[in-house]
């Protein structure tokens, strides 16, 4: 069980579902995202990727998105996530968004690459939600 | 006294006794009270804790806008770039729990519903 987490930098708020996820091979940057069921995949930070080394240019890109009322691009880049889940690396293949801009402080998690990854378990009363890896999370 | 706070209790016997007698060389004027050495030992103990979560988030809120690295408590690096904080991260050897960027401000945070 993974327990809810008030977004970092915020004074107090709702406790969310919030996972870090490592998009680097290097397991070097766990990037804060929440887990959305409303989003319709995995959307990341553009300037991350370029931090991290994800080459953008050339990737293919998908229709815009409006992000938080803000317009932005998509680049649709297959990379290896993982994350920690009791102390063990899970990792599994999926199609990311890398959004440019991106508004908001940490990435989403949504259907297209993480629901299809994990059976989640959210449990809104005792703030805390469960990852079950499906079997192409390893 | 009837009290709805939580109770703890301590036996005064193995480790704990062992802590008691030490604190009781440490503090004779104390050495005859055993709930006040104890009591004198936690506020000791919480003098060396590393820094609240709450100075963390204070921290935070000074460097709206940034991407940042924590590791526990400890703000490791705060820059507006992504790649300073991951260059860092990668020059430093350090490896840190969570890396993002702090809201700039309260609007930056999703609605309840899905926003992409």
């Amino acid at each position: 069980m993974i327990a809810f987490r008030p977004v970092p930098g915020t004074s107090g708020g709702r406790p969310r579902p919030l996972l870090e996820v490592y998009v680097d091979p290097g397991r070097l940057v766990p990037l804060t995202c929440l887990v959305d069921t409303g989003a319709a995949g995995i959307r990341l930070s553009a300037e991350l990727a370029r931090a991290i080394g994800v080459p953008l240019p050339g990737a293919p890109t998908a229709p815009d998105v409006i992000v938080g009322g803000t317009r932005s691009q998509v680049f649709e880049v297959r990379r290896r996530l993982s994350v920690m889940v009791d102390g063990r690396p899970l990792a599994w293949d999926a199609l990311v968004s890398f959004c440019d801009p991106w508004p908001h402080p940490f990435g989403l998690l949504g259907q297209t690459g993480f629901f299809d990854a994990f059976d989640v378990l959210i449990q809104g009363r005792e703030r805390r939600f469960e990852l079950t890896a499906r079997l192409n999370a390893r | 006294m009837p009290t709805l706070n939580p109770r703890y209790q301590v036996t005064d016997t193995g480790q704990v006794r062992r802590l008691l007698d030490e604190a009781a060389l440490a503090w004779p004027e104390l050495a005859g009270d055993r709930k006040a050495l104890l009591l004198r030992l936690a506020e000791t103990g919480a003098r060396h804790l590393p820094p609240a979560r709450a100075d963390l988030e204070a921290e935070l809120r000074a460097h709206g806008g940034d991407w940042v690295a924590i590791r526990g408590s400890r703000l490791l690096i705060a820059d507006p770039q992504a790649e300073v904080v991951v260059g860092w991260l990668r020059d430093h050897g350090e490896r840190a729990d969570s890396v993002f960027r702090v809201p700039a401000g309260e609007g930056e945070i999703p609605a309840e519903h899905g926003v992409a």
